[in-house]
This record gives structure tokens, C-alpha cells and sequence, in this order.
């Protein structure tokens, strides 16, 4: 056996300190992070009930025969997912809090995940009159198909537009800029579009550099100039399912199948 | 997808092969009673709590799933995106590939 330098008291609470990172969550936050389990549990629920409902023997056959009309009868008896009082909970939350800091991620969370727009659009609103300075608009951001199709175009175009212009955190306004290049690559987008969705990326490339987005939006050029047949794969370091860490480049000397897989 | 990749590992457990995967569920805990159900022994990355936007699928562009990548024992990527007997075809191709360059004497 090894003898640790530490005395196991000492490494104990080691332990106990980095298990513990950074200060517990305040009670806005824990307010916060059980609305949105509550609302997590309330969409599942629905999923799965949305999911017997088209499973199920009447739905089957109506698809089966191609029967549009029956279909879409079925369809408004289908079950509903109405989250309106969770979003009226993130609001009185945001109401109470408002102004400060406490309210971004509950007004953050009505805008993404609400699932009304004209509440998603006055939500964002309030966002950009008081917290265009917050970092926790990030949480807007991610992934960045979800704000453009949450509220009022021209509303969220008007915040894009400030936050990445204004916002102290560079990160920030990569992001911002990141969701603008997404709205502006839509089907059927002029060249002038599609001109100022380069321009912006190249900007948004910039600002994001050593973080995850920057890998997102490089990710294009990578696939072209290192993942093309005949060239070596770049290599892969990361945990298995069981925390353990290890590189692809550890299965040189065997052929390997990459398989980018999920249980859906 | 996984009794044939089942059936692929089986074949092959005594030749120079490795499935890897990189896996994409967010959730792992409930991932662990699938993989039990699934009898998924291949190892995999996995992707991060972020699912489908996490790093690994990230930097290698990865927008469908299943996507794959089928490399040689030199680590060169031969195939992409074979399935079923194609992705067979290519591993057997590749391992006959190596067993014939290990014959050959060295120049």
C-alpha cells in the first residue's frame, strides 16, 4: 500500500470542498430549479400520454387508411400540454425579484420554454429593457434554433442586435450573434442575407474563441478539412459510460466502427 | 440498429475490431438500464448532460443520428455512413486489408 502525505481527515474534507463548488443555490434559484423540474416532469408526462394516444388502435388505423379527415378529428382529442401555470409561476417569481439579477432565468425560461408566444414576447421585452448587461441571457441561447421560433421575430431581432453589440461578456454576444446567423439562414434567404450571416459568423468565430460555440461554428470546416476519407481521424478524448477516461487513438492497431449513437 | 451491431461485435470478438461509440443520451442513469436491456456491451464516449449539442458530436459536425465512421487499424477513416451489410462489408474489408499488409514482408 502507498502512504498519502495527507492525513485522511484532511483529504476528506478536501473532498467535501470539491464536491461542494461554488456557494448553494439561493432560494430564488431553488425556486427556479424546481419550476423547471416541475414543468420537465409535466412535458414527459405528456409526451408519453401523446404517445399511447398515437399508438394506440384507432389512430393506427385512421393513419393506416390515410384518412386525413379522421386524423385530424383525432387529433384535437389528443392530449394537451398547456404550461401556462408554470409560466405564471416564472413570472411572479420574475415579479419579485424584478430588476435584479434573480429574474433572467425565469423570464429566460418563458421566453424558451413557455410555450406562448405573445408571453415569450413580452417575457423578452422585459429582458431587454432591464438585464441587457446579464450573463445569464445565455441561457437564451442554447440551443439557438429555440429563441427565433419562440417570440416575435422582429422583437428578438431588435434584442440580437443590442446584446451583441453592447453586452460586456464576449462569450455573450457570440452567442447573440451565433442565433442572428440562425435566423438569417433560413430557407429561401437572399444573397444579401446570407452575405451578412457570413459576416456576423466570422465576427461570432472571434469572440467565442476557446469555448464550445467556437467549435460549433468551425465545425463545418472541420468536417471538410479533417474528417474526408483517407484522412487520419482526429482523436477523441473523453469518459465512457462509466466515467472512465479514455482516446480513441488507444484502438490504433484495430479497425474501428465510430458510431455516433442514441437510445431514440 | 442494435442487434445488428450486436451481431457485428459478436462475430468479430476475436479479430483485431472495436466498436466505439459516442453516445448522445443526456440522461446516463436512465441510459444504464437500456444499455442492460439492449445487452450493449461496445464501449462508448459519452457526449455530455447537453445530448445532441455536446462537445464530441459538436466538433465533428454530427447532425444525424446514427452517423458513422468506419477507420482502419491506422486510425485513417475508409467509410462513412455504411449501414447493415455495408458497414460489415467495409469492416471485413478493412481487417482483411490488415491481415494481408502484415503477410507482405517490409520493403
Amino acid at each position: 500500500m502507498t502512504r498519502s502525505p495527507w492525513p485522511a481527515a484532511v483529504l476528506l474534507l478536501l473532498g467535501v470542498a470539491t464536491a461542494q463548488q461554488g456557494p448553494p443555490p439561493s432560494p430564488a434559484q431553488q425556486e427556479y430549479q424546481s419550476l423547471v423540474r416541475e414543468a420537465e416532469a409535466a412535458r414527459s408526462a405528456w409526451a408519453a400520454a401523446r404517445k399511447e394516444f398515437t399508438q394506440g388502435a384507432e389512430y393506427q388505423a385512421a393513419l393506416a387508411a390515410r384518412d386525413a379527415e379522421k386524423l385530424n378529428a383525432l387529433l384535437q382529442k389528443a392530449p394537451k400540454l398547456d404550461l401556462t401555470p408554470y409560466a405564471d409561476r416564472a413570472l411572479e417569481l420574475a415579479q419579485r425579484h424584478a430588476g435584479k439579477d434573480e429574474a433572467v432565468l425565469p423570464l429566460a425560461w418563458v421566453v424558451c420554454h413557455g410555450g406562448n408566444k405573445e408571453r415569450a414576447t413580452r417575457a423578452l421585452a422585459t429582458l431587454h429593457r432591464q438585464h441587457l448587461a446579464s450573463k445569464q441571457l445565455l441561457e437564451l441561447f442554447e440551443p439557438p434554433y429555440l429563441l427565433p421560433r419562440a417570440a416575435d421575430p422582429e422583437v428578438v431581432r431588435a434584442f440580437l442586435i443590442d446584446v451583441s453589440s453592447k453586452h460586456p461578456d464576449a462569450l455573450v454576444r457570440a452567442h447573440a450573434l451565433d442565433v442572428r446567423v440562425t435566423m438569417l439562414q433560413r430557407r429561401g434567404a437572399s444573397a444579401e442575407e446570407m452575405e451578412l450571416a457570413a459576416r456576423l459568423a466570422a465576427e461570432a468565430e472571434i469572440l467565442a474563441q476557446g469555448s464550445q460555440l467556437y467549435d460549433k461554428i468551425v465545425a463545418p470546416r472541420f468536417e471538410r478539412e479533417r474528417l474526408q476519407i483517407g484522412m487520419v481521424a482526429p482523436d477523441i478524448e473523453g469518459e465512457d459510460l462509466d466515467g472512465v477516461k479514455f482516446k480513441l487513438s488507444e484502438y490504433r492497431g484495430k479497425v474501428v466502427v465510430l458510431d455516433f449513437w442514441g437510445d431514440w | 440498429m442494435y442487434p445488428h451491431e450486436r451481431s457485428l461485435v459478436q462475430r468479430l470478438k476475436n479479430q483485431p475490431f472495436a466498436l466505439i461509440g459516442v453516445n448522445s443520451d443526456p440522461d446516463k442513469a436512465q441510459l444504464g438500464k437500456r444499455l442492460a436491456e439492449e445487452r450493449i456491451t461496445w464501449r462508448s464516449f459519452w457526449n455530455g448532460p447537453k445530448g445532441t449539442a455536446g462537445p464530441i458530436s459538436t466538433r465533428w459536425n454530427v447532425r444525424a443520428w446514427p452517423t458513422i465512421y468506419v477507420l482502419d487499424h491506422k486510425g485513417v477513416i475508409r467509410f462513412k455512413d455504411v449501414r447493415g451489410e455495408q458497414m460489415d462489408a467495409a469492416v471485413d474489408r478493412l481487417l482483411a486489408e490488415m491481415s494481408a499488409g502484415a503477410a507482405e514482408p517490409d520493403k
